[in-house]
């Protein structure tokens, strides 16, 4: 187990170090000059210089990359060229309102997709499986744009019954109240992956020897799915949910500007649109690393529950 | 049970004796059974049409008319105007006409790029499968946005970009996809033999492996099709995609969706509508294909 962890976690260090050069070289490198894209191309040529001074932009691209690694690691993120302000608190700050939008989205939609993946499963073949089915995977293909305006439409403007507005709510009834509206487009995109997912690992328990040995001994049938079967079909599902979470954190630009909440999402988009490039390299590397966790929290878990993978990693 | 199956491998034995116009057809015939695959065809039909008449039956997008703005939907204006009195029905079916051009071209950019990595990375394994194979795990570390929102800042917004970025984007997703069928194909025969015949390993790639894994590859295309449009959408609601005043669901969204709470509903409603329906289409279309590859 613990070579199994080790493994894992230099092979995500390796690829956060990849990630890295990436996220270096796409915003530092491409776009040319940083400074005449911050100051405009009407800024005097000794402001630029002196801007390319105080990024660090005049220097040789290996050792730009050097000090900025260097800083990173120790965990100095550098100055917002927005904000004129220390990067590590607006992001630390972005990322809890981004963590509680998420932690809503996925408190509706981990029991509701399995439920539905189950239900499907158990229903197999019947009209209800092909509704839910079909449901689900068109959920998934919607982006949250569309289905956002769709929500703002009926919820915000026809009902009127749920803000529209993320911000503003206050407590924590309050706050979820709030974020009710933002999180059902995050909802419906990740239902399909986990309903699909929950419904083939059901289905495959289902066909499974030791659910029929579990029949054929007299189990009752409610006693034979609890015990026997959704053990064993919900293990994929762990691993769907946790890979999904890159995803999330994509859907988080667009869900949190749609409905204005300043998480991470809208801080990256906002680094983008206004050319905040050691914000931008700072978030979207945190996103990586953040993505890197969540999957290796998932494989252990995984491994932790599934003895047959743990006994392969030990060998 | 064995009974009962001998037949079924019988006649694929002999199916498959037979060539591949058997197949071909066999294929063709599962997915015409499917109303999946009828519904999914008519919707896209409907968007190419439009895509290329769509100014000849809707009307002027770009044609203003200031005595009539923010009008709902009427006799006149099916969908209603927007802020410039600017016919919305117009701008929606002349809107697809970026998305149905950047879609295919960009998901074909990935899936050469995707096959051509996967096929080396499948089959050279070794030090060359893991160095990519990292770089791949990097990419797909960051949501698809993120990843676009940098391409588009290292090449500035427009619609070569975002084929470009979206190719990039794909290829690592399609890769993976391809190694792992390549990975399935090389302990065969055919492999083995065309190894001891002394063939090079590029000929063994392209021309004994690559027919054999044109399936899922194709079944990857149809899939990303759909995520192509998913991200056109969502790049171009953000302003990264093509500008104003050219139509556009994803841009015409972004600068109207404020205006729903006051009322104005109908200027991106039905832009996100046309956009659910394409989407839908290509889903239906795309899972068609792939239980009709299964069948056949």
């Amino acid at each position: 187990m613990l070579g199994f962890l080790a493994k894992r976690i230099a092979l995500a260090i390796v690829t956060l170090f990849i990630l890295s050069l990436i996220v270096f070289f796409a915003a530092q490198v491409l776009p040319g000059d940083p400074a005449r894209e911050v100051l405009g191309p009407l800024a005097a040529k000794s402001a630029v210089q002196a801007l390319d001074k105080q990024l660090g932009t005049n220097r040789p691209v290996i050792d730009q990359y050097g000090t900025w690694l260097g800083h990173i690691v120790t965990g100095n993120f550098g100055t917002s060229t927005q904000y004129q302000s220390a990067i590590g608190p607006i992001l630390g700050k972005a990322l809890v309102n981004s963590l509680k939008l998420a932690a809503l989205a996925f408190v509706i939609v981990v029991p509701l997709g399995i439920l539905g993946g189950v239900v499907a499963a158990l229903r197999y073949g019947t009209r209800v499986d092909r509704v839910i089915s079909v449901f689900g995977l068109s959920a998934t293909v919607i982006p949250e744009v569309v289905s956002g305006i769709i929500l703002i439409a009926v919820f915000g403007l026809w009902l009127n019954i749920l803000p529209v507005q993320a911000t503003g709510g206050s407590g924590f009834g309050g706050t979820i109240y709030h974020l009710i509206l933002p999180a059902i487009p995050l909802v419906l995109i990740l239902f399909g992956y986990i309903q699909q997912m929950a419904r083939a690992g059901t289905i495959e328990a289902l066909n499974s020897d030791y659910a029929r040995t579990a029949t054929l001994k007299g189990l009752p049938r409610r006693t034979v799915i609890w015990r026997h079967i959704l053990r064993n079909s919900l293990l994929p599902t762990i691993t769907v949910i946790a890979s999904q979470t890159g995803y999330l954190i994509g859907g988080l630009v667009l869900v949190e500007e749609l409905f204005r909440w300043n998480g991470i999402g809208s801080l990256l988009y906002n680094a983008a649109t206004k050319k905040d490039f050691p914000m931008l390299e700072a978030g979207v590397l945190v996103i990586g690393a953040a993505y890197m966790i969540v999957t290796l929290l998932a494989d252990v878990l995984y491994s932790l529950l599934n003895p047959r993978i743990r006994v392969a990693a030990v060998e | 049970m064995s009974i009962s199956s001998v037949p079924v491998e019988s006649s694929a034995a002999l199916g498959a004796a037979q060539g591949a116009p058997d197949l071909r057809r066999e294929f063709l015939r599962s997915l015409v059974r499917q109303p999946a695959f009828m519904v999914g065809s008519a919707i896209i039909l409907f968007w190419i049409i439009s895509a290329i008449f769509g100014s000849l039956f809707a009307g002027n997008p770009y044609a203003q008319n200031l005595l009539s703005i923010n009008k709902g939907p009427s006799g006149a204006h099916w969908f209603g105007t927007d802020q410039l009195g600017r016919d919305m029905f117009a701008r929606v079916i002349v809107g697809s006409r970026d998305v149905l051009i950047i879609a295919p071209l960009a998901t074909l950019l990935g899936t050469v790029c995707g096959t051509i990595l996967g096929l080396f990375m499948g089959y050279l394994r070794g030090l060359f499968d893991d160095v990519v194979g990292r770089i791949v795990e990097a990419f797909l570390a960051l949501p698809l946005v993120v990843t676009g929102i940098l391409g588009v800042i290292a090449l500035g917004g427009s619609n070569l970009t975002l084929i470009i970025v979206i190719g990039i984007v794909f290829t690592p997703l399609i890769a993976r996809t391809v190694r792992a069928a390549v990975l399935g194909e090389q302990d065969l025969d055919y492999v083995a033999a065309a190894r001891l015949r002394g063939e090079s390993s590029l000929y063994i790639m392209f021309a004994e492996i690559l027919p054999n894994v044109l399936a899922p590859i194709m079944v990857e295309f149809t899939v990303r099709v759909g995520y192509a449009v998913f991200t056109i959408v969502t790049l171009s609601f953000l302003g990264f995609g093509l500008q104003p005043p050219s139509p556009n669901w994803g841009a015409d969204i972004s600068t109207n969706y404020t205006l729903i709470t006051t009322g104005y509903w109908w200027e991106s409603l039905f832009d996100a509508l046309a956009i659910a329906t394409l989407v839908i289409g290509i889903n239906m279309f795309a899972t068609s294909v792939e239980s009709a590859l299964d069948a056949s």
